[in-house]
């Protein structure tokens, strides 16, 4: 039921149909999982369970950690340190956005301090760019 | 009954023939509440290990987060096979049933607009990665004097920097050739090496919203960009179909130049 990748041309034999319909193992990238489920899809806050302050919190150190995990360990985000995503150590990201997150990083961290809990009703996904330059 | 709280995956139009969903967060059990003619795909999780200061304190605990997150999405993704469905953040939390209730309604013409934009399509995910430099690699001449050194080292920067050039161009070109049988697409920051597990640079990191129709059509598209990337030091890689993560909420989203 999960996607999987799948490096091309290497498709089955069998068909592109096939593949397509094809129930994969679980093979998915833990990656491109949080990527999604932690940075994309829709925010609708009901009854305030969790901040929004949290939930722009972690959206952060997710593109952080996406973009650079150098730079995601110096701001102390290091749970990959335990799994066997560590091939190699890479600073290929955007130093531009990086230090763009960083500050607003900085800035959340500071409010999720000193805030109340919010406690309104909000919709939407994040106005701000997402993962790009 | 100990106590517990609502989550809700994704929302679909009520009319969504669902069922038989794997298990959710906490292999809790999935089933759908109707809100008129909205849906909310949800589970019950156990206030005792799932409530807010469970969720505050384990957001960079990878540990806990990835069981969670994998069951989030294999819920997801369950339904993505045959709905149009509306992926909501990790996590959304509700106090019980009629809250949510009560904002699907409150929110109900925003997820009308999503479910219409991601209605029939699906996400698609292709990514490039750079695999070695280009085929003619620049040689240097044995240098003989200083004079010749600097030429052939001056020599060797421009071929370096234009198969450089060449790279970015055939990237930007894949991603145009993607995007037009595309509905939509979205670009993303490319992946860390760390995280996505290759030793090679990833140049793209794409995501694509596909017509259920028009997926084969898109699938050998990329077999054949990856045929003819592999002799430009190119890989390609094509995941999917995905659930519309990267399409709902966020209609700028589809303008995104080409980073490349």
């Amino acid at each position: 039921m999960t996607s999987d990748a799948v490096r091309l041309p290497r498709i089955p034999g069998s068909g592109t149909r096939d593949y397509l319909q094809k129930t994969h193992p679980r093979g998915d990238s833990l990656a491109d999982v949080l990527e999604r489920v932690l940075d994309k899809g829709i925010v609708i806050a009901g009854d305030i369970q969790i901040r929004l302050l949290d939930i722009e919190l972690l959206t952060i150190k997710i593109r952080l950690l996406v973009a650079s995990v150098e730079r995601a360990r110096e701001m102390g985000i290091n749970w990959w340190e335990s799994d066997e995503y560590i091939t190699q150590l890479d600073d290929a990201g955007d130093k531009g956005e990086l230090s763009e997150l960083t500050r607003r990083l900085e800035a959340l961290e500071g409010r999720v301090t000193e805030s109340p809990q919010v406690e309104s009703t909000h919709v939407g996904s994040e106005e701000e760019a997402r993962g790009r330059s | 009954m100990d106590e517990t709280i609502v989550h809700a995956y994704g929302v679909v139009a009520a009319d969504e023939p669902l069922s038989e969903f794997p298990p959710g967060i906490a292999d809790s059990t999935v089933w759908v509440h109707s809100a008129e003619s909205l849906a909310a795909i949800v589970s019950l999780l156990p206030v005792q290990g799932f409530g807010v200061a469970d969720w505050e304190r384990n957001a960079t605990n990878v540990r806990w987060l990835e069981p969670v997150a994998r069951q989030h999405h294999d819920v997801l993704q369950h339904a993505a096979m045959t709905a149009a469905v509306v992926p909501l953040r990790l996590p959304s939390l509700y106090g019980n049933l009629e809250s949510l209730t009560d904002t699907l309604r409150e929110v109900g013409d925003l997820l009308q607009r999503d479910l219409r934009r991601i209605e029939g399509k699906v996400e698609w995910a292709v990514k490039v990665y750079r695999t070695a430099e280009a085929q003619n690699p620049p040689v240097s001449m044995p240098s003989t004097s200083g004079r010749d050194y600097l030429l052939a080292r001056s020599r060797d920067l421009s071929a370096r920097s234009s198969a450089q050039e060449e790279r970015r161009e055939h990237v930007r070109e894949i991603h145009e050739a993607l995007g037009h049988v595309s509905a939509e697409y979205v670009l993303n920051q490319p992946q860390d090496a760390v995280l996505s597990g290759r030793k090679e640079q990833m140049l793209l990191n794409g995501a694509y919203l596909v017509r259920r129709t028009g997926q084969a059509r898109f699938v050998e598209l990329v077999g054949e960009i990856a045929d003819d990337s592999s002799t430009k030091g190119l890989s390609v890689e094509v995941s999917g179909p995905w659930p519309a993560y990267n399409f709902t909420g966020d209609a700028e989203a589809a303008t995104t130049e080409a980073r490349t």
